[in-house]
């Protein structure tokens, strides 16, 4: 490891220039005072942007069976075994488009392990799913644990027979869409709103609401291509769709097989964060004038269970997304909070002033523990033999 | 003498490589025919024998075996095929897997890997912890397979260079002889050679003949031992006279016997016998090493003793230098442990969790699930390990292969340092190793070897002392005493020589003139004399340069040969002097040579002077020479007062600190010496104790001497030295001279060094204070005496350092111990054979040596020297576990041990602890055991050769380097280490931390945060650069701060940067920032909002008077937009560029103090890469499927655009940022505050200053009188050993800004 020195570099011989900062008054006080002077504009601005959202929000989760005085919602029988809701609101500011209109889901957790990774990809874009049209749909495992119809309940499948009790099926018979996430896809329907004298519709649109990418990986499937007569005992639909979408109750045919590339699909199928979310239903490019509107809510998406609430948001966007209070208010509490630190240090400092690199401040010259005092004379007093100074 | 021990090995010249039973038997299997093997050796039989067996096959016999480094079949010998390759191409593979996972963090992240790629329990993919691992173990075996493969080329090169073997002839014709031209791995043992003038020697041989007179050959041996002066070899007398040319040597015959192949250099035995004749000894002046160089002689034939693996050179390779490991690795072994520890406990906790969560989500009253989209899980098992393979990376997995390229950049700039670059001789610092960087900056102990390390190990000779007058040299200044002129004495020598007539002391002074000359072992350099031959010439016969291994030897001959008596040449037996420019030259003939040896410490010669007396000449240390003197009443009334006087002078020149040498000498008759010379010759011809039968033989003729006179030879102190010493002491840093010199002299060269101050309580631990007189007492007595010393000893030391008995307050007295070597050995022989009561003592000795503020050490053997360092080390790390101080002598006298409660509960708060580090310097081969039994080694490049600056593990031209490779380099190793570790495991628990946190978010279910590849590449680009960065160029001080101040070193002593303590604030900071990292994000996006099922129906939960707080509602909000970036990984981008942002800005700004454009491109680099990252991978990689990305999801197409174009996720990044940064400061003044409170509280302990507050006012004038006057009372403090340090750094970085403290700062600096 020989080395020959060669350069004499700022570099080598580390004398780099360098801002060696030190926490002082100087340096400390106007730190404070600009942080608060960046963020409580920002906040300000944030929260002012958050204000001017046109938002409404109403809980619908106690539609089918409604306990308190219902005086803007009933109950009206729906298809099937479900129920339909129909509410009545207000819009009190013309809400200006594009007027998006999210779901929103509480205490539901798509981010839980095991619904998180329970989809197949492949299946969804249609890839390697039935290579020549005839031969049965690929297997999957990714969907695990509901893969195959044996994997759903008991008798969900009312149209496979059975022998002594045991529903047989065909060893190459998959789920599809298959997966946890798919087999839980919301199920109510939102209708659009409607002026209360019945005479203006504003319809929220689903065809660009699923992001891009999404949009372009999902594709109808081609398991359709599969005989007729199989395809029911083949390709079956998720077992909670079996009970909450009346049109795949009996299976699926070719002519009604699920198509994938549904937007709204798609927005579920992209996991939320958070137990808490919105997720996208529709969009709407015209304004909606101030006035009382009606929507129906065909409510067959059970939250009660799990203690979870489902609601309705209708809302504009500004810069930020919807509305949001929580940031403008952070940057101003973090804002104002500096403000006072630097204030409080300021008078401080007005007060009683301390020199800096003071030695009384040095440990030495603080008291020592036992007979500090007396160290210190008999310190002062000995400093002789090793005094360099 | 045992027969086993006879056992060596034997062939015969002439014969090639012969067959013995006992030649195999080296190996130590004693075999019954062992006892006879110097019995059979009857040339003829023997070599009959021989002769039936090999030589018809020679040829085929060898070239089929000689392939392996095993001995070849039938053979006992290895043939010479040197393999310093590791591996083959069959064994690389399954050695290197071996190798690989035999390091602890492979096999963690193997089993991690493993554990992940079950997919039902991985829950961040498959292949994101093998992948990296096996490209990190290919990479290290590549590089592995590389360097091998240049070794495997280098091998293939010494193997195959050409050598000439003597080859007789087929018809047994000598005259027909010839030399044939073989490869070097085709030599065997028994192989006769040639080897021409600047060739290598390819085999451990012995030299039979050389082109030179009397046999004598020269050899350079830099590549063995790193020497660079000439050592001279010689042939056997017998075996040179008889063979001058090819045919001669081919018609020779012997049979030599060797010993056993053994790595020692320096020590060889072995015989040869001619057929009928006796045996004749060969020695190490016989062996030419494999590696050396033959200079000076145009060729000599010699015979192969050991080959390949069995010759010295390689022998000596196979002992792998230990390695030492600095003692911050040793805590953060412990961290890691504990890390691991935590991770596991995480992990079960995580998975109880887990199953409380889902049981208690579980079931509605129906029986039906309540989390229906859920299945309902009945197989818990391997939960556990789910959450151990998402929580893996809490361990870092890059520390230590990015600590040591950071320890690299830290050895590049100490050895690019200018302050430690001897511009006259062009040596800069060097480190053999780069692992002990912080270590340097940790001493507590410096073991300092004298000779050539403190002083200049430029011998210069000075003054003699014989018949009565001390005589200085004429280079020597006039000095006070009466000492006179030499060179005018030798004029009246040589006059009075002219007229024949010698006066008695002139007389005295021509034979100790002779002695000097005489008595020694040196070569004149033929190579830069042979043209200077002519012997008139007296001013050219003065140029002649000698070669030694000794350079008092050689200050002896050249002041010898300034006093015109020249030793021109060196002949196989006789030795060819000039006096006093005499016209003819004289030759006195030398009949024995008793080398030099440590244990010794003398040599002697005999010689058969022109005139025809037998000589006996001893030269060696003044205790040894004195043991050895006939009794004052055979002396002449002269020699007696001469006696005297040279027994006065001596003690004067010791007390000058100059190294003496005693001349003693007999005149030997005839039969005496005879008698004595048979014995000799047996002594040096039997094969084991070899050494301690010829000290005992020498012993026998060393005695009755009459003293000639004494030699004083200055070592010159090196330039600074004084002032290092007093720098180290004022960093705490207890300074030990260990050196073989007598106590006088050692205590005359403390003193000039500043070791000793002028008021120093000195302590001397030797025969005398001991009151041993003699050898005749038993050890037990002894021992019990040096028992008594001790005692005493440590009451006077606490009467000195007290002020009074019961008062903590300490006297600022110097106390220092000065031990002699001789009653440690006694102690420790005593210790060996008894009870437990001497190791008590010894530890006693131990202790009040290590409470002392100076040690010196004397007559001490190198192996003592390490021995001494060895105890004291495991002394100091017996004591480690005292928080007070690292002595329990010191303990007691700072008030006493603490008290039982109070040490449990410094050590439930994790008080930092002294680090008990030791050093050793040392410049000489002999100081090697020593560098190696320190922690660190620090070899001086002297001019005693390279061997401790090989075996070093860093090397500086001059003592006086310590202090910037102490204070400087290795306080700032020190701090840049323990920052870049701290910065390690902070980041890893800032970043993996937020995998935990969010499992409240996600029902314990073990959900990434992140997209498996994203998350696998923090590690790697998106944190690494920081801390690396930090660990390369942090500096807390100044560079003339931390050389002014010595006092400042303390910080690392007490390990104020990296300790348990520390470790857990930052820890808590970046457990403090996955918190914030999460939870401000979460807010935003999620709100904290559980709305009450069965509530109102129609709540408009904004802006509807009827409803929530404001409060409430400010936390209820989930920000969605246009799109759902409440995604899982979107969300999950947003904590990871929080975290990125906070491992940046905290290592890189607000925990560095010097901050550089590194520093600033680092960061910026940083983030740029994180966000390309984003860009790239999301465009390119994950919608293909890149190993196993999550294709499906998550994170491909827009995902950039979608994320990173929007303002809201900026502006929540930010906020989380400025939080995160704004509350850990003031949390971490509250920590310190509560800490401050517990300990003042409680007990009572030092006050932390807080010593640069917001509150003040910056940039007050420099008070120059009050700093002055500051520095002073330091000083005191310091002395004392009170005062704390660690504290007041940021005292020291505010002050060494202002201009004036800056100036004067950098003045004192310059000083050191």
């Amino acid at each position: 490891m020989s080395v020959v020195i060669s350069g004499h570099t700022a570099f080598k011989q580390q004398r780099l220039k360098a801002w060696q900062p030190i926490l002082t008054p100087k340096t400390v006080l106007p730190a404070f005072f600009m942080l608060g002077v960046v963020f409580v504009p920002i906040g300000i601005a944030l929260y002012l942007a958050s204000n001017n959202v046109q938002q409404i929000i109403f809980d619908y989760t106690t539609c089918t069976n409604p306990v308190f005085p219902a005086t803007n919602m009933a109950s009206i029988p729906g298809p099937g075994s479900f129920k339909t809701c129909e509410v009545t609101f207000t819009i009190e500011k013309d809400m200006p488009g594009p007027v998006f209109m999210y779901y929103r889901l509480t205490n539901f957790y798509q981010n839980h392990r095991r619904y998180v990774k329970s989809f197949d990809a492949n299946q969804l874009a249609n890839i390697n799913v039935n290579p020549t049209g005839t031969t049965p749909p690929a297997p999957t495992s990714v969907c695990s644990p509901l893969s195959r119809p044996s994997d759903a309940p008991a008798n969900t499948y009312p149209w496979v027979k059975s022998e002594n009790g045991v529903q047989k099926f065909n060893p190459d018979a998959v789920i599809y869409p298959c997966g946890l996430i798919a087999n839980s896809y919301f199920s109510d329907v939102l209708s659009d709103i409607t002026t209360k004298d019945k005479k203006t519709t504003y319809s929220f649109q689903n065809d660009s609401i699923a992001w891009p990418s999404d949009a372009a990986k999902f594709k109808p499937s081609s398991l359709n291509s599969i005989n007729n007569g199989d395809i029911k005992n083949l390709v079956f639909p998720p077992p909670e769709w079996v009970k909450k979408f009346p049109q795949f109750s009996g299976g699926y045919t070719s002519a009604n097989l699920f198509d994938a590339s549904q937007q709204r699909f798609q927005v579920w199928m992209r996991p939320a964060g958070l137990p808490n979310f919105r997720k996208l239903w529709g969009e709407s490019k015209a304004t909606i004038p101030a006035g009382e509107y009606t929507m129906r809510i065909e409510d067959s998406f059970d939250v009660s269970t799990f203690g979870g609430t489902k609601s309705v948001v209708i809302s504009t966007v500004s810069i930020l997304g919807g509305k949001n209070p929580f940031l403008g208010i952070a940057y101003i509490v973090v804002g104002i909070i500096c403000w006072i630190l630097g204030l409080l240090f300021l008078i401080r400092h007005m007060i009683k002033p301390r020199k800096l690199g003071d030695y009384t401040y040095l440990s030495w010259n603080q008291p020592q523990r036992g007979a500090g005092a007396e160290g210190q004379s008999t310190n002062a007093a000995g400093a002789g033999p090793s005094q360099r100074y | 003498m045992s027969d086993t021990k006879l056992v060596g090995r034997r062939f015969y010249v002439n014969y090639g490589a012969r067959t013995n039973a006992n030649g195999r038997s080296e190996r130590g299997l004693p075999q019954s025919g062992a006892g006879e093997s110097t019995g059979v050796g009857g040339s003829t039989g023997a070599g009959g024998g021989a002769q039936q067996f090999d030589q018809p096959k020679r040829g085929s016999f060898f070239s089929i075996f000689s392939r392996s480094a095993k001995p070849a079949r039938g053979s006992p010998f290895v043939d010479n095929t040197v393999r310093t390759a590791r591996f083959t191409v069959v064994s690389f593979l399954p050695m290197q897997l071996l190798i690989q996972f035999s390091k602890v963090a492979n096999v963690y992240f193997l089993l991690i890997s493993a554990l992940q790629l079950i997919p039902t329990v991985s829950p961040t993919g498959q292949f994101t912890t093998i992948l990296p691992l096996s490209f990190f173990v290919v990479v290290s075996m590549v590089k592995e397979g590389y360097d091998d493969y240049f070794r495997h080329k280098q091998d293939a090169a010494e193997n195959n260079s050409p050598v000439y073997r003597l080859h007789v002839s087929k018809d047994g014709n000598p005259a027909n002889s010839s030399w044939e031209k073989i490869s070097c791995k085709n030599v065997h043992v028994g192989d006769i050679i040639r080897i021409k003038d600047r060739e290598f020697v390819p085999v451990d041989l012995i030299v039979l003949s050389s082109s030179n007179t009397g046999g004598v050959c020269f050899v350079e041996t830099s590549n063995l031992d790193g020497e660079t002066n000439l050592k001279q070899r010689q042939a056997l007398k017998c075996t040179s006279d008889s063979i001058h040319d090819i045919s001669s040597l081919a018609s020779y015959h012997a049979m030599i016997h060797t010993e056993s192949p053994s790595g020692d250099l320096y020590n060889f035995d072995g015989y040869l016998q001619e057929p009928g004749a006796s045996k004749t000894p060969l020695t190490p002046i016989q062996l030419l090493q494999r590696g050396a160089t033959l200079r000076n002689t145009h060729e000599i034939y010699g015979i192969a003793v050991y080959t390949g693996e069995e010759s010295k050179i390689r022998m000596n390779s196979y002992t792998p230098p230990s390695a030492k490991m600095p003692h911050l690795q040793h805590v953060t072994n412990k961290v890691i442990i504990l890390i691991l520890v935590g991770l596991l406990l995480l992990s079960a906790v995580g998975s109880l969790a887990y199953i409380l969560w889902d049981r208690g989500e579980r079931l509605q009253s129906n029986g039906e699930p309540r989390h229906w989209y859920l299945t309902v899980q009945s197989n818990y098992s391997l939960l556990f390990f789910t959450f151990v393979v998402l929580f893996n990376a809490f361990i870092p997995i890059a520390l230590y292969v990015s600590m040591e390229v950071v320890k690299v950049v830290q050895v590049y700039f100490m050895m690019n340092d200018l302050d430690m670059y001897d511009a006259e001789r062009d040596i800069p610092c060097q480190a053999n190793t780069s692992s002990l960087n912080e270590e340097l900056g940790q001493v507590q102990y410096v073991f300092s070897d004298k000779t050539g390390t403190l002083t200049e190990n430029v011998m210069e000779f000075r003054l003699f002392s014989v018949a009565g007058s001390s005589v200085r040299h004429p280079s020597c200044p006039p000095r006070e005493d009466d000492s006179i002129d030499g060179s005018k004495v030798m004029q009246s020598v040589a006059t009075g020589m002219a007229r024949g007539a010698l006066t008695e002391d002139h007389q005295q002074i021509h034979e100790f003139m002779l002695s000097m000359a005489l008595c020694h072992a040196v070569v004149p350099d033929l190579s830069q004399s042979t043209d200077l031959s002519t012997p008139n010439s007296s001013n050219s016969s003065k140029q002649i340069i000698y070669q030694s291994a000794s350079a008092d030897e050689v200050a002896i001959v050249n002041a010898a040969r300034d006093l015109q008596y020249v030793y021109k040449e060196r002949r196989p037996s006789s030795i060819i002097l000039n006096i006093l420019n005499q016209p003819s030259d004289a030759e006195y003939s030398l009949l024995t040579l008793i080398d030099f040896t440590s244990d010794r410490k003398r040599m002697s010669t005999v010689y058969r002077y022109p005139d025809g007396r037998i000589m006996l000449l001893t030269k060696g240390a003044d205790n040894v020479i004195l043991e050895r003197l006939c009794q004052d009443s055979l002396l002449t009334p002269s020699q007696l007062s001469a006696k005297k006087k040279t027994l006065l002078d001596i003690t004067g020149y010791a007390n000058e600190g100059l190294r003496t040498l005693l001349y003693g000498y007999r005149i030997l008759n005839e039969q005496e010496y005879a008698s004595w010379a048979q014995k000799y010759a047996e002594a040096t011809t039997s094969i084991t104790n070899r050494a301690e039968t010829i000290a005992h033989v020498a012993e026998e003729l060393e005695r009755g001497l009459v003293l000639l006179g004494a030699t004083a030879i200055e070592d010159r102190l090196q330039d600074g030295v004084p002032e290092t010493i007093e720098n180290l002491r004022r960093a705490n840093i207890r300074v030990w001279m260990l050196t073989g010199d007598k106590t006088e002299t050692a205590i005359n060269i403390g003193r000039t060094c500043n070791l000793i101050k002028k008021d120093s309580h000195i302590m001397v631990l030797n025969d005398e204070s001991c009151k041993i007189k003699g050898r005749s007492s038993s050890t037990a007595d002894d021992v019990a005496l040096i028992r008594t010393w001790i005692d005493s000893s440590i009451d006077q030391f606490m009467s000195l350092k007290r002020v009074s008995p019961k008062s903590p307050i300490l006297r600022n007295s110097h106390v220092l111990v000065v031990v002699e070597g001789r009653l440690l050995s006694r102690l420790e022989k005593h210790a060996g054979a008894t009870d437990n009561a001497q190791d008590a003592t010894t530890e006693k000795l131990l202790d009040l040596l290590i409470a002392c503020d100076n040690v010196i050490c004397c007559r001490f053997s190198p192996a003592q020297k390490a021995l001494l360092v060895r105890a004291v080390k495991n002394r100091l790390s017996k004591q480690h576990s005292l928080p007070g101080g690292s002595s329990p002598l010191l303990t007691e006298l700072q008030g006493g041990g603490p008290s039982t409660w109070k040490r449990v509960l410094d050590t439930l708060l994790l008080r930092p602890r002294q680090s008990g580090v030791t050093l050793g310097v040392g410049d000489g081969a002999n100081d090697i055991p020593m560098l190696l039994s320190a922690h660190v080694g620090i070899g001086i490049t002297g001019r005693e050769g390279l061997a401790a600056s090989r075996a070093s593990d860093y090397s500086i031209a001059k003592f006086r380097f310590l202090q910037p490779l102490l204070f400087v380099h290795g306080r700032w190793s020190y701090q840049r280490i323990s920052l870049f570790v701290l910065g390690t495991l902070y980041k890893n628990f800032c970043f993996y931390g937020t995998q935990a946190v969010f499992q409240f978010w996600c029902g314990f279910s073990g959900t990434s945060l992140f997209e498996q590849w994203t998350l696998a590449s923090n590690n790697v680009l998106f944190t690494s650069l920081p801390v690396m960065v930090v660990g390369m160029f942090e500096k807390d001080l100044n560079r003339s701060t931390l050389l002014a101040v010595p006092e400042l070193y303390r910080y690392g002593q007490e390990n104020k940067a990296f300790n348990f303590r520390i470790q857990i604030r930052w820890l808590l900071q970046g457990m403090f920032h996955a918190i914030i990292s999460v939870l401000i994000p979460a807010i935003f996006y999620g709100g904290f909002y559980r709305s009450t099922p069965g509530g109102s129906l129609t709540t408009p939960l904004f802006f509807s008077a009827n409803t929530t707080s404001w409060f409430q509602q400010t936390l209820l909000s989930d920000g969605s937009g246009e799109y759902q970036e409440t995604a899982l990984y979107p969300f999950g981008t947003v904590s990871y560029t929080a975290t990125v942002l906070f491992c940046t800005i905290k290592v890189l700004y607000i925990e560095s103090h010097n901050i550089t454009f590194v520093h600033h491109a680092v960061g910026a680099l940083t983030f740029i890469v994180w966000v390309l990252w984003q860009f790239i991978y999301s465009y390119i990689w994950a919608p293909k499927g890149f190993f196993g990305a999550d294709t499906g999801y998550e994170y491909s197409g827009l995902y950039f655009t979608i994320v990173h174009t929007q303002l809201r996720f900026w502006m929540v990044v930010i906020l989380t940022v400025v939080i995160g940064l704004v509350c850990e400061d003031i949390g971490l003044k509250f920590f310190e505050l509560l800490s401050q409170l517990v300990r003042h509280g409680f007990w009572g302990g030092r006050q932390d200053s807080a010593v640069v507050d917001v509150g003040g006012q910056g940039g007050m004038p420099v008070d120059e009188y009050e700093l002055a006057s500051q520095k002073a009372r330091i000083a005191a403090k310091n002395a004392m050993g009170e005062h704390n340090w660690a504290n007041d750094v940021s005292w020291w970085q505010f002050w060494e800004k202002q201009h004036g403290v800056r100036s004067s700062l950098a003045k004192d600096a310059a000083q050191a």
